[in-house]
């Protein structure tokens, strides 16, 4: 047997580093430059890396992800939600969940550094997309990945056909970057339509209900459209089976997985699901790959 | 592929000329309290060639132990920057004992290692290891023959395969053809008469396997059989104590986390992790993948026999028996496959 | 900003745990210059019991009222909460025997003359009020300790793996307890962080950190039974230390398998 029998085509047979370095373990001092409350318990970083070239260099694919780290605290991974249309500093929009998030939240300031490598991951196959319209589809946090797709099909409009985003949150109170939609919705880049599960106090403008009821509200022309969607389980449970239905044909729909990952690079095995590392080979699979998977991606 | 000939009595001193080479390490008899012997082994660092055994099938751990430490320090940080962790350079290995199932476990672990993303760490540990193999004759735990990992031909430095009062050596790379000539302590080139002895053992050896696997189409028959009630049974007697992965020679799967052995001053450790563990695949905000001690155990043998496959083109388990001797309930890999099959 | 004001504290156990700390002799002193040790009656012959702690650690179970009652004005008083030890985190040694009455314990230990003990069933103190992290360990491991109190003074949160012993005990290379000396180890079913102390020593793990979550009593049970070790031996020793979670979790329904089947329980 020889080391050249038939590999997965996604491993790549010639080793690299990362863009931030040979040693894909090793994390680079980035600076907090801002940090704002998006909605309560999730922020927003603006990050920009201490070493002047490599913050002018590092650039990304949206979908892919970072892995942050602080001091005497650990590492986890973060999706990248802003677009690399955009480079010199990027954004990482954080929600409070465990011990290293609740570190961050209390512990770092404006001006403080912390540690980053990547980025990792496969990202969004966006040059598939050129010349067809897009139809974006998230639930709660899942707006977070999005929100660098969206934010790199505005900046290359020209590319893409009709642009629709279907967001669903919780309350009103949990919309993620709902002034910056606004906004986009207000030029006529995209489409923008929300629905929140419960309304509050709050005036709401926009449906009350599922975001599953704005996939039947939405013309969408499924022949010359990619779905992409990121939300939590339940939102996929939903939400996939319907785009089906509806007539996407499997491998026109993307959505991302969540797993635990240690390393980020294909080596620890915590992420893998059969055949696939997650962080690796994903995060971002077609509905096909991911209903192939040997395990539920939704239960 | 080049082959010599050695006299029995000249091995050892080639093998003690090698200490200047780097650090030996080779199968070491572990010692039992009342009798003490035990016939388990250990892969240790030797000064004496006598305490060697290279004949010995199974070390406890396997050599992956040398290549990816239980413990190592990835990154030390200090004030906001990361530093590698590794104190360089890295000594060179020499691992003697050797047997093909171990040769053929390094070649999986240089795919998942040494592709895509390099592992600075492994790749540092590789760069210095020397290995040198022993021919072997399997027990009832052996079943590399059923896997195709009971010979092997590249992959390694120089392997020593006992006949009567000789050795047939074989050189497999230029490492191993410098050791040789560097120490001229008596090989010559090797003869007919070698060859047809050699072969004879082979003959030998392959009829004295009693263990076999029908590993064919082993990733076919699994993609049918997920929902087995085999899996829900061994999920109820496996104890998920991780042994069978301490010890196989391809499981790798780490775990990576931070400590602060001083003040401000932080280590990220990585250490061996077992996907039997029950936070194995538990995310931050407390869903867990899987949860289930049934799942985690079929997932296991699907990583090696199917996953694996589909990724590589061959099974992950290269046949050595360790998971079979050192599994406290008695799971053993071979019945396992039988039943989900269902030719048990 | 002043140094963090810190408290060490002893409900019923040995104070082993305290002593543990006392015997981190290299780092002892540095320690004293990180945090102002307030209130510790081993340690110190003045004590301030109370100004409001920063961090305070408790060891010991909850064997009387009064050890109740100076758990809760510990906890009123404290930022983290820090359960120190087996006893603290899962009951321990002293919670052995809470199937025999206090009374009769009472008498067997004390004759007549002991009115005066408040005793109550003997529980671990992390059964009372919330602690924020809990460090098992019969004694606590010393690094495991030093690295829990350098994380919480940088605001950090570590994580204890939650492995068996197994993990530690393959790595070192011991020759297993159970398959090469048909004995009963607890390892498979307790916690790791030891480095597999006893195994590597030759003796078996005796579970003295408390079980895995989610450990599997019953394989374990089945892999003794296998090798010819009677219930009662298995019983006696998996008894010692995790008793409360484990008479809750397999002693109590073993007992009531062997009543059904009009056996000796």
């Amino acid at each position: 047997m020889s080391l050249t029998q038939a590999r997965h085509p996604l491993r790549h047979a010639s080793p690299r580093g990362l863009p931030t370095g040979e040693n894909p373990y090793l994390p680079v001092p980035a600076r907090v430059l801002l940090q704002s409350d998006l909605v309560p318990g999730v922020r927003l970083y603006d990050l920009r890396f201490v070493d002047p070239g490599l913050a002018e260099r590092f650039s990304w694919v949206p979908g892919q992800f970072v892995m942050l780290s602080m001091l005497g605290v650990g590492e986890a991974p973060f999706s990248l939600p802003s677009s690399p249309t955009r480079r010199g500093v990027f954004q990482l929009a954080i929600r409070e969940a465990g011990s290293l998030t609740g570190h961050l939240f209390r512990h770092v300031k404006e001006g403080d550094v912390v540690g980053i490598r990547g980025p990792l991951g496969n990202g969004f196959p966006v040059e598939k997309f050129y010349g067809n319209d897009l139809l974006l589809v998230a639930g709660g946090l899942g707006m977070v990945p999005l929100r660098g797709l969206l934010q790199f099909a505005i900046d290359h409009r020209e590319r893409f056909g009709r642009i629709t985003l279907l967001y669903g949150a919780r309350s009103p109170e949990q919309v993620l970057f709902r002034g910056e939609l606004t906004g986009v919705e207000r030029r006529g880049d995209a489409e923008i339509h929300l629905a929140v599960e419960r309304g509050t106090t709050e005036p709401w403008g926009g449906r009350v209900g599922l975001v599953t009821d704005l996939l039947d509200a939405a013309s969408i022309q499924v022949g010359r459209t990619y779905a992409v969607a990121c939300g939590p389980p339940i939102f996929y449970k939903h939400v996939l089976d319907r785009l089906v239905r509806m007539g996407f044909s499997k491998n026109q729909v993307f959505l991302s997985l969540e797993r635990r990952m240690e390393c980020g690079v294909g080596k620890c095995g915590h992420c893998s699901v059969g055949y696939t590392m997650t962080c690796l080979h994903g995060p971002v699979v077609s509905l096909w790959d991911a209903l192939n998977l040997p395990e539920l991606i939704y239960t | 592929m080049q082959t010599l000939r050695l006299e029995v009595q000249r091995l050892p001193v080639f093998l003690s000329a090698l200490r200047d080479e780097g650090d030996l390490f080779a199968p070491v008899e572990r010692l039992a309290p009342k009798d003490g012997r035990s016939g388990v082994y250990s892969l240790e660092r030797i000064f004496d060639v006598a305490q060697a055994h290279p004949e010995a099938l199974r070390t406890i751990l396997p050599f992956k132990k040398l290549l990816l430490p239980p413990r190592t320090v990835l990154t030390r940080a200090r004030d906001g920057a990361w530093e590698d962790g590794d104190e360089l350079p890295i000594r060179p290995m020499i691992f003697y004992g050797a047997h093909a199932c171990d040769v053929h476990s390094l070649k999986i672990l240089d795919l998942l290692f040494l592709s895509d993303f390099a592992d600075p760490y492994y790749q540092r540990r590789r760069e210095q290891l020397t290995v040198i193999g022993y021919g072997c004759i399997p027990d009832d735990k052996c079943f590399c023959q059923s896997l195709g990992t009971a010979n092997v031909d590249d992959g390694f430095d120089l392997f020593f395969t006992p006949l009567e009062g000789r050795f047939m050596v074989t050189v497999a790379s230029a490492r191993g053809d410098d050791l040789v000539r560097r120490y001229p302590v008596g090989f010559e080139p090797s003869t007919r008469d070698d060859t047809r002895e050699y072969l004879d053992r082979l003959k030998r050896r392959t009829e004295a396997f009693t263990l076999a696997l029908d590993a064919h189409d082993l990733p076919y028959v699994l993609e049918l059989k997920k929902d087995d009630p085999v899996w829900e049974e061994l999920g109820r007697k496996c104890l998920c104590c991780g042994s069978c992965s301490m010890v196989c020679p391809t499981c790798t799967c780490f775990n990576m986390w931070d400590e602060m052995p001083e003040e401000n001053c932080s280590e990220r450790l990585r250490c061996w992790d077992a996907c039997l563990y029950r936070d194995y695949a538990l995310v931050a905000g407390g869903h867990n993948f899987r949860a289930r001690r049934a799942d985690r155990v079929r997932n296991r043998y699907y990583h090696k026999q199917e996953a694996f496959v589909r990724e590589f083109g061959m099974p992950s388990c290269v046949g050595c028996g360790r998971c079979i001797e050192n599994c406290p309930t008695g799971i053993h890999v071979v019945e396992v496959f039988q039943h989900v099959r269902g030719d048990a | 900003m002043s140094a963090p004001k810190v408290g060490i504290f002893g409900l019923t156990g040995c104070a082993g745990d305290q002593l543990q700390i006392l015997n981190c002799e290299d780092e002892l002193l540095r320690i004293a210059e990180r945090v102002e040790i307030v209130d510790w009656v081993m340690a110190r012959s003045q004590n301030d019991s109370n100004t409001p702690l920063d961090v305070a650690f408790v060891e010991g179970v909850v064997a009387t009222e009064r050890d109740l009652a100076y758990l809760k004005s510990i906890r009123a008083r404290s930022r983290t909460l820090v359960a120190l030890g087996t006893c603290a985190v899962w009951g321990g040694l002293p919670a052995m025997r809470n199937e025999l009455p206090r009374e009769v314990l009472r008498r067997e230990v004390y004759a007549g003359g002991a009115e005066f003990l408040d005793t109550r069933e003997a529980r671990p103190a992390t059964d009372f009020v919330p602690f924020e992290f809990r460090l098992p360990g019969c004694p606590i491991e010393r690094h495991e300790f030093l690295r829990l109190l350098n994380a919480i003074l940088c605001g950090g949160k570590p994580e204890f793996l939650n492995v068996p012993v197994c993990w530690e005990c393959k790595t070192r290379e011991n020759l297993c307890r159970v398959v090469h000396y048909k004995e009963v180890c607890c390892g498979a079913m307790t916690r790791a962080g030891c480095g597999a102390r006893c195994p590597s020593h030759g003796v078996p793990c005796a579970g003295c950190r408390g079980p895995v979550e989610e450990p599997n009593y019953d394989a374990n049970i089945t892999m003794f039974q296998d090798r010819g070790i009677s219930w009662v031996e298995i019983a006696r020793k998996m008894e010692a230390f995790s008793a409360p979670v484990w008479m809750k979790l397999g002693l109590e329904r073993e007992h009531a398998r062997e009543r059904a089947r009009g056996g000796r329980s």
